[in-house]
């Protein structure tokens, strides 16, 4: 008796020993952060900037994730979306360590969680047409004295979700607001009122409004165009039609980008928004080019833009107001759409319209050690036309035929890594002047630069940027963005500024999957309705036309008595209306039978085939074996 | 004879077992039309529209529950109730063989349920374009599951010769091991507990290893963890086969 039960005891104990090494295990494993993320779009990995950022922390970061996850009736799509979210800050949380804290909140109705949530700046999204019930999905941030919200995580912005937090974060934990250089040959600071001792004071010029939408994020420093060297303290640089640059100006460009800044150039074969070209006109003087380019420069990083050509596509064409006044086809006046963007780029992915009044583009290809990235681009059935052509209106279908370079142009692009100097010679010299043999001159970069190129400066004039309100207050004026132009620059000045943690973040893919089979069939579905409700409303018409005018010929003639003829001819009508109606609707019912079958059949081939094959191959095998051990 | 031969030769013996009764085709035929009428027909997996097999995945620890207890409950008990366990126990093989050779049998027995359920990944192939790789992390995480199982209901097994008790041991104890973790019952915990209590808890139940492998991330943790469950069931087995050899 005894040995069993000290055996008992032994066993028990040496159970217990292996569970506390178990528990030991898991608990060493749960702390090791080896996993593998086999998802295609490795939805729940961070990025390097990322990681780079949390890792580099310095202070302490409170996320407050809110989410209505009680609330009933949220689509599926949206508590998958949240939960996604939800698990993407949880990895934040991980990687942030001790800095990075994460709350989750439910704010149900009429709580303190859900004024919290109002307070932080979130916005809830209505349920239902009246706006009873609400759902929340939205995220507080918050360091020392700065805070943040993103007021709601729209599903169709998923993409971003990552870059999105990301940014936020940095935006709080950085110790200022990121600084950023404009040089620009437009008056697109304004200008001060001039003073006009004699009559009346001459109104000034108010600054663009492209710089009042940057301010709200960063602080503009606005250079002169003579500069002969970039500020150190600054480290992005918006340059706008380069047009006339001095060497010595264009030479500053050039240390800035190998010095590792972030240049983003908008030139322009043919800028409308150049005044002084109409001004030299009213003068008398014959119009001159309106165009920039900075191909001193990019000629050395092995991309170059034709100053006398814009693009011509005629995908993208405009109706704008040609000579005359006559509304007028342009070509070269391109309205751009997600076709022309890159959507795995973050400047451009996400938006939807830009209008380019003549741009030109850009050829060749990057140098040794560029990357080049294409982020706008023309249609494969563009070409390149005479800049001067296109203004005049020229390129109507019905004008000079272009041909077509056969190739999408790129209008818009981005170049990474390590530039070499357009200078070889060194800081250029004047004539007579000495050799300044104690400026160092970089001749390669130091630091991997960015240079972005946009073949268009019109798209930031406010006659094509935004539209003007008219609030009526003492004359105040507001506006509003007309497209995604001034987006584009903001896009690109937030995506090449403040540090590198951002540049590398990619747009991330989407956890969304629909069936594309049935919505293609759905969408067939509804084209082939289309065509019938089409034909059939029309047919209801015809005979509603039909029935009235009957009424009518009654009225005129007999005010009171309906011939026996004309009353069955409406009763015919009425008739047919309702027949037609009737048909209406089972056409539209019909649409979603291929479907509703479609589901029914995967459904019972789902549930029944694979059983069904088991039971059979089980009542075959038995019988084989039945038979086998009767005989 | 190596003990790996041993195992095997047990591992063979008893899959056989399984196909010359109706409870491996029983079994199957249940599993199978029960997985696929959860997914589409009570989570409608194809209206939702949705390419993902979170549908099909999130039933298999409840499908698991009830159904592996039942295919495990005779591994043990049955040999103790026919005899033949003393017979198994005194053959030149150690106690652990006949114990992993009966799981592997079990477990592989799941993987081919598993196996059987390929209409429901072609189904969303076929109508979509379904991210693959998160499906197989899914298939993963529901066969370290459906092990996990298996051996509680092996060790459940061991301890008696009733059959319906070893059912009934083993569905409580995998009750408590999904309920730990699972979101109504975490919430509950939360509201009263501080939150560190309410993750320890949680961390010990099979919904919060198995979750992540549903989604297509597989953490050393989880596998750890899984791994962790099989290997202490398994020496729970022996112990008490050990100590009931006298009887």
């Amino acid at each position: 008796m005894k040995k069993t039960t000290s055996k008992l005891t032994a066993g028990a104990a040496g159970l217990l020993l292996v569970a506390g090494i178990a528990v030991a295990v898991n608990l060493i494993a749960a702390r090791t952060p080896v996993r593998a993320d086999l998802t295609r779009e490795k939805l729940y990995t961070l990025s390097d900037g990322t990681r780079k950022l949390l890792g580099g922390l310095d202070r302490d970061v409170t996320l407050k994730f809110y989410f209505s996850r009680s609330q009933p009736g949220t689509p599926s799509y949206l508590k998958q979306y949240a939960q996604r979210i939800q698990d993407l800050l949880r990895e934040y949380e991980r990687l942030g360590g001790s800095h990075v804290t994460l709350e989750l909140l439910d704010p149900k109705p009429d709580s303190d969680e859900e004024e919290w949530a109002q307070r932080s700046g979130l916005q809830a999204q209505a349920l239902d047409p009246y706006g009873l019930a609400q759902v929340y999905l939205g995220l507080h941030l918050q360091s020392g004295a700065r805070e943040q919200a993103v007021p709601f995580f729209a599903p169709q912005e998923e993409e971003r979700l990552e870059y999105t937090i990301t940014r936020a974060i940095l935006d709080i934990t950085e110790a200022k607001k990121p600084k950023v250089g404009l040089l620009s040959t437009l008056p697109v600071m304004g200008a001060p009122p001039m003073m006009n001792p004699f009559g009346p004071r001459q109104g000034g010029e108010e600054p663009w409004a492209f710089v009042g939408e940057l301010r709200n994020q960063f602080e503009i420093e606005s250079l002169s165009q003579t500069i002969a060297e970039i500020p150190t303290n600054i480290d992005t640089l918006v340059v706008l039609h380069p047009k006339g640059l001095s060497d010595d100006t264009l030479f500053a460009l050039d240390q800035f980008v190998l010095r590792g800044g972030r240049l983003i150039a908008f030139v322009d074969p043919q800028c409308v928004s150049d005044q002084s070209q109409q001004q030299g006109m009213m003068m008398g003087m014959p119009p001159g080019p309106g165009s920039s380019d900075l191909n001193r420069l990019t000629k050395a990083w092995g991309i170059e833009m034709d100053p006398a050509m814009v693009v011509s596509d005629g995908t993208a064409a405009t109706m704008i107001r040609g000579m005359g006044g006559r509304p007028q086809r342009s070509t070269s006046w391109l309205s751009l759409r997600g076709a022309n963007m890159d959507r795995s780029q973050l400047a451009v992915g996400t938006l939807d319209f830009v209008m380019l009044p003549f741009a030109g583009a850009f050829k060749g290809k990057p140098a040794d050690g560029l990357k080049m990235d294409t982020l706008i681009k023309s249609s494969e059935s563009a070409a390149e036309m005479p800049g001067m052509e296109a203004t005049m209106g020229n390129d109507s279908p019905f004008g000079p035929k272009v041909t077509p370079a056969g190739a999408a142009l790129p209008m818009a692009i981005r170049l990474t890594g390590t530039f070499k100097t357009a200078f070889p010679e060194g800081k250029p010299r004047g004539e007579g002047e000495p050799v300044v043999t104690n400026v160092v001159a970089l001749k390669e970069g130091t630091k991997p630069g960015v240079v972005v190129l946009v073949g268009d400066v019109d798209l930031l004039a406010d006659p094509f940027a935004v539209r003007r309100i008219d609030l009526g207050m003492m004359g105040y004026q507001a506006y509003e963005l007309a497209n995604d132009n001034i987006v584009l620059l903001n896009n690109l000045i937030e995506q090449n500024s403040g540090s590198d943690i951002l540049i590398g973040l990619r747009s991330r893919g989407t956890s969304r999957r629909p069936f594309d089979r049935v919505v293609a069939m759905e969408e067939a579905a509804a084209q082939q309705w289309r065509a019938e409700e089409e034909r059939l409303q029309e047919q209801l018409n015809d005979v509603r036309t039909k029935l009235s005018e009957l009424q009518r010929t009654k009225n005129k003639e007999q005010q009171l008595v309906l011939s026996p003829e004309q009353r069955r001819e409406i009763d015919k009508f009425r008739e047919q209306q309702v027949e037609v109606s009737k048909r209406l609707k089972e056409v539209r019912k019909n649409l979603r039978q291929d479907i509703e079958s479609l589901g029914l059949k995967l459904k019972i081939l789902n549930i029944a085939a694979v059983p069904f094959a088991v039971a059979l191959f089980g009542l075959l095998l038995g019988g084989i074996r039945r038979g086998r051990s009767a005989s | 004879m190596s003990s790996f031969s041993f195992v095997r030769s047990v591992t063979r013996r008893e899959w056989q077992s399984y196909f010359n009764s109706p409870v491996a085709y029983v079994f199957l035929v249940i599993f199978l039309s029960l997985a696929g009428f959860f997914t589409f027909q009570v989570r409608r997996l194809f209206d939702e529209g949705q390419a993902d097999l979170q549908a099909f995945f999130t039933w298999h620890p409840w499908l698991y529950l009830i159904l592996v207890p039942a295919a495990t409950m005779r591994a043990w008990a049955e040999e103790r109730r026919s005899g033949t366990m003393e017979l198994l126990l005194t053959l030149p093989i150690r106690p652990m063989h006949a114990i992993a050779g009966k799981f592997l049998a079990a477990w592989l027995f799941m993987g081919l349920a598993l196996l059987l359920t390929f209409p429901v990944p072609l189904t969303v192939w076929y109508l979509g374009d379904p991210d693959l790789g998160a499906i197989a992390a899914g298939y993963v995480g529901s066969f370290l599951l459906a092990g996990a199982y298996v051996a509680v209901g092996q060790f459940t097994s061991s301890l008696t010769r009733n059959q319906v008790i070893s059912f009934i041991l083993a569905v409580v104890i995998g009750l408590f091991l999904i309920l730990a973790g699972w979101p109504p019952v975490t919430e509950m915990l939360a509201s009263w507990a501080p939150v560190r209590f309410v993750e320890a808890v949680a961390s010990f139940s099979f919904m919060y290893h198995y979750e992540w492998m549903q989604r297509g991330v597989i953490h050393v943790r989880d596998i750890v963890y899984f791994g962790s469950i099989v290997v202490f069931m398994l020496l729970a087995t022996q112990v008490v086969l050990e100590n009931r050899k006298g009887k």
